[in-house]
């Protein structure tokens, strides 16, 4: 036991990645629903807490925005600052949420062609997701492909709505 | 190739289409397009701080009236001939010298009639949110095409515009900037 402490305190020394590694490697945990689950969910928070870290723009800020999402705060929405209603902000949320957990990611999507490295120490995970579609050179997703590019076009310049 | 050439010419196909909507029902009303009562007569184009210094640069006016608010529904341009209302509601005097500095660019001006209030010059009033969106200079129309005619903002307008002028509903925008 103390011999492995000390094993997973060196690591950690290290980088953190290769200390995600060794205890993807030695930590077994059994894979059933539940851990998967808990898991995925776990890692979920764990971005959706980051990135607040990487988009804020200071320090306070930070503090800000995490003490509101752990609902340290009431909701007030702000007239002027945002053009869209409560209404509106829980469905982009909701939209979001789904192409999240229910749509293949960028590199899933892509798989076809290989677009990350074999890396043979990661451990083989199963990816699973309701929609599996793959890109691909057909004319449907050159159709789709286009309709994706002229919504980016159509997006680029935004003019606000209020006055 | 297929697929490339497929690619381009739908998403060009897509793009020309989206403005070519956004010309003909021309949300902003800054293209010389006939207006047809049940598709594009009624107007909302969204923010004065956008629309009126591009619609000075469309009209050409001879005498523009600049002030806030209180010019804007007080100054009846259609007093004169060949005359626009420039005024925007809220606006301070960063924003409306910028204003009379684009109108001197981009138009034939001849009298500039000038409205001031006490508040244009309140230490701590700022240009409001919308003031970012203009776009005014020289050649003011060609470099607002982006905006104008491939946004989803104008493809939305002109949606709007659409429903109000089919329903005949009532709007308040009128086309020589007097509201």
């Amino acid at each position: 036991m103390a011999r492995r402490w000390m094993d997973i305190c060196r690591m950690a020394r290290t980088t953190l990645p290769d200390y995600y590694l060794y205890m993807a490697k030695n930590i077994r945990v059994p894979s059933t629903l539940l851990t998967r689950n808990t898991a995925r969910v776990l890692t979920f928070l764990a971005i959706v807490i980051d990135w607040v870290l990487f988009r804020a723009e200071s320090w306070d800020a930070t503090l800000i925005i995490l003490s509101a999402m752990a609902g340290l705060s009431d909701i007030i929405p702000i007239k002027n600052a945002l053009d869209i209603n409560l209404k509106t902000a829980f469905l982009i949320l909701l939209g979001l949420l789904i192409a999240v957990w229910v749509m293949p990611n960028s590199y899933q999507n892509l798989s076809r062609y290989n677009p990350v490295l074999d890396d043979k120490r990661l451990p083989v995970d199963q990816i699973w997701k309701p929609l599996d579609y793959k890109w691909g050179l057909s004319t449907g997703w050159a159709y789709i492909s286009s309709l994706v590019a002229t919504t980016a076009v159509f997006m680029l310049t935004r003019v606000s709505e209020f006055l | 190739m297929n697929y490339l050439k497929r690619f381009f010419l739908a998403t060009i196909f897509l793009a020309v289409i989206g403005a070519a909507i956004n010309y003909f029902i021309n949300p902003f009303s800054i293209f010389n397009v006939p207006i047809i009562s049940k598709i594009n007569s009624k107007k909302s184009p969204g923010s004065p701080r956008f629309f009126k210094p591009l619609q000075a640069s469309a009209r050409q006016p001879e005498t523009v009236i600049l002030g806030s608010s209180r010019a804007q529904v007080g100054i009846d341009p259609d007093d004169s001939p060949n005359t626009y209302n420039c005024s925007i509601s809220g606006v301070v005097v960063r924003e409306m010298r910028a204003n009379g500095e684009h109108l001197l660019a981009d138009t034939k001006l001849q009298r500039l009639i000038i409205r001031l209030d006490f508040f244009l010059f309140n230490d701590a009033r700022r240009e409001q949110g919308s003031s970012s969106t203009a776009i005014i200079g020289k050649n003011t129309l060609g470099r607002a095409l982006p905006e104008t005619l491939f946004s989803f903002e104008a493809l939305n307008r002109s949606q709007k515009i659409l429903r109000s002028s089919y329903a005949q509903k009532n709007v308040y925008h009128q086309s020589n900037g007097f509201f």
